[in-house]
């Protein structure tokens, strides 16, 4: 079980994770973006974040990049399958991206690139969802390559999953504003993360039931050994996630909701783990066959060893420094 | 890229300039020192030199497009040199400043940069082909099995967004060059202030808009 391609599976597991809650929580202030009530305010969510949100992309680039070069087949098959919305996504990001820069050089314009802040983050994290609602449906291959159409991602299900991303991502940045910030911006995102939350707890009840009708195998996975395992701790480990979030927002505590959040995340993460195990790309490419040669994944293991602890490193670092409350008098800007 | 069409076991030419004659399989009009190109690629005179006749045709790249692109990349580096020897020798002379030509000059060469490294770029991926890994894998095989219009669909896209988002970049950023430089901010020694990007003039006055 742990040969190399596993390893790999996991480092490129552990990538996308961190991609999904720390892009998803600066993506959901995006999503939030015009629920702010004045210039103020809107400042205060852009910088809550801007020290650090191109640093969260670092991640995608991992997780892709790793894809590349370790699981070179599943990468060429994920890439024309999804070709699409992960096109989307890209477009989507660089007006996202360039709203932080360009907002603060116009008057005339701002609501323009407030606009392409909002748009961008909603637009990039529905097309996550998408991608990965395609990738639970699963991928037609024949031989070694993909052979569906470039419309085969669309579907009812990748949309509801699609809509649950960007209602999940919400409520990240929800939670993290009321981390990062204090009076009445707090006090409203916690009403509206309370709403999130609920919103986001259904779309999870609605996704896990409609998955094993994607695939029976997903149901098989779980019923037998070692998944049956999560069965049985999966719904008390979400009902705790739920509970703290739920009581952290009533208390008006700071950074519990935003931890239980990222629990409610992490829980959905290994769900889909369980589910795809040991396929790397569903309905039939499992780990192994997708993964490059041996040579090829301990050289780039090498490397990523001493890599990865090192962005963990200066990312936690960042976060340090950027720590405690936003205050909108110092203008970052 | 050399623009030899031909072998030469005894040391070929440097072609400075030309143009190529795909059918004729020469370079038409051409301007060229004698050996200079075996001393360049071998570090040796009269080295013998292997040209494009010892290449199938259907393995060689588009040689007009490789040959322009190359000088055109060459020839702005040594306009760069020029234009840093004609200002060292201003500077030497105490008239840097007075010089309206040069100044005129430097303006003119600001894009050439871009423009060189755009130029390589060409050099080197169109110089490729047909291949994608040179005597690999051919750039016909390497197609994904993505449909055209999703693929004619996506450049547009990129072609537009980037029209778009490099033309407000360039707007703002000429306006920046335009706005009067700022008295130094004392504040500023205490630590930067600002996390992304580089503003010389928001320091000083986080709602000032320059230009407006």
């Amino acid at each position: 079980m742990f040969e190399l391609s596993f390893i790999w599976a996991g480092i490129i597991a552990f990538a996308v994770l961190t991609y999904v809650i720390l892009d998803g929580f600066d993506l959901g202030v995006g999503i939030l973006f015009p629920l702010a009530d004045g210039e103020r305010e809107k400042s205060t969510m852009m910088n809550s974040i801007a020290p650090i949100w191109d640093g969260n992309e670092t991640w995608l680039v991992l997780g892709g990049g790793g894809l590349f070069a370790v699981f070179p087949l599943a990468y060429a098959i994920i890439m024309p399958a999804l070709y699409m919305p992960i096109i989307l996504m890209l477009l989507a990001l660089i007006f996202r991206g360039v709203a932080f820069e360009y907002r603060w050089r116009t008057e005339r314009w701002k609501p323009v690139w407030d606009l392409a802040f909002f748009g961008g983050s909603i637009v990039a994290a529905f097309m996550q969802g998408i991608a990965l609602g395609a990738l639970v449906q699963g991928i037609e291959i024949t031989g070694r390559a993909y052979s569906g159409g470039w419309w085969d991602w669309l579907s009812t299900f990748s949309i509801l999953t699609g809509l649950a991303v960007v209602v999940g991502y919400a409520l990240l940045g929800a939670t993290w504003i009321i981390l990062k910030t204090e009076g009445d911006l707090q006090r409203r995102m916690q009403g509206y993360a309370w709403w999130l939350g609920a919103a986001t707890l259904g779309f999870i009840g609605i996704v896990s039931i409609l998955t094993p009708f994607q695939d029976p195998e997903y149901f098989n996975r779980w019923l037998n050994l070692p998944g049956s395992i999560f069965s049985v701790l999966m719904p008390g480990a979400m009902l705790f996630a739920a509970w703290a979030l739920f009581t952290g927002l009533n208390a008006g505590k700071d950074g519990q909701p935003f931890l239980a959040s990222i629990s409610i995340f992490v829980l959905c993460f290994i769900g889909i783990g369980i589910s795809f195990y040991p396929n790397i790309v569903p309905p039939s490419l499992t780990i192994v066959d997708a993964a490059a040669p041996d040579k090829s994944l301990r050289f780039a293991l090498v490397g990523t060893v001493v890599l990865v602890p090192m962005i963990l490193a200066y990312t936690a670092y960042a976060y340090w420094v950027f720590r405690g409350k936003v205050d909108p008098e110092e203008g970052y800007h | 890229m050399e623009g030899h069409y031909d072998s030469h076991p005894h040391g070929a030419p440097l072609i400075l300039f030309g143009i190529p004659n795909p059918e004729e399989k020469r370079i038409d009009y051409a301007i060229q020192i004698p050996q200079v190109s075996s001393l360049i690629l071998k570090h040796e005179w009269g080295a013998p030199l292997y040209g494009l006749d010892t290449i199938p045709d259907e393995d060689e790249p588009p040689v007009m497009i490789v040959f322009f692109s190359f000088r055109i990349m060459v020839g702005l580096g040594f306009a760069m040199l020029g234009l840093g020897a004609w200002g060292l020798l201003r500077r030497v002379r105490g008239r840097l400043f007075e010089d309206k030509w040069l100044h005129r000059a430097a303006i003119l060469m600001g894009p050439t940069g871009f423009v060189a490294v755009l130029a390589g770029w060409i050099t080197t991926e169109v110089g490729r082909q047909p291949f994608t890994v040179y005597g690999v894998l051919r750039t016909s095989d390497s197609l994904g099995p993505v449909a055209a219009p999703a693929v004619a669909a996506s450049l547009l896209a990129f072609i537009v967004v980037y029209f778009f988002v490099f033309g407000a970049g360039t707007f703002y950023i000429l306006r920046m060059m335009n706005a009067p430089t700022n008295k130094p901010d004392p504040d500023l020694k205490d630590g930067p202030i600002r996390t992304a990007g580089i503003t010389p003039i928001m320091q000083t006055d986080p709602d000032s808009i320059p230009g407006e």
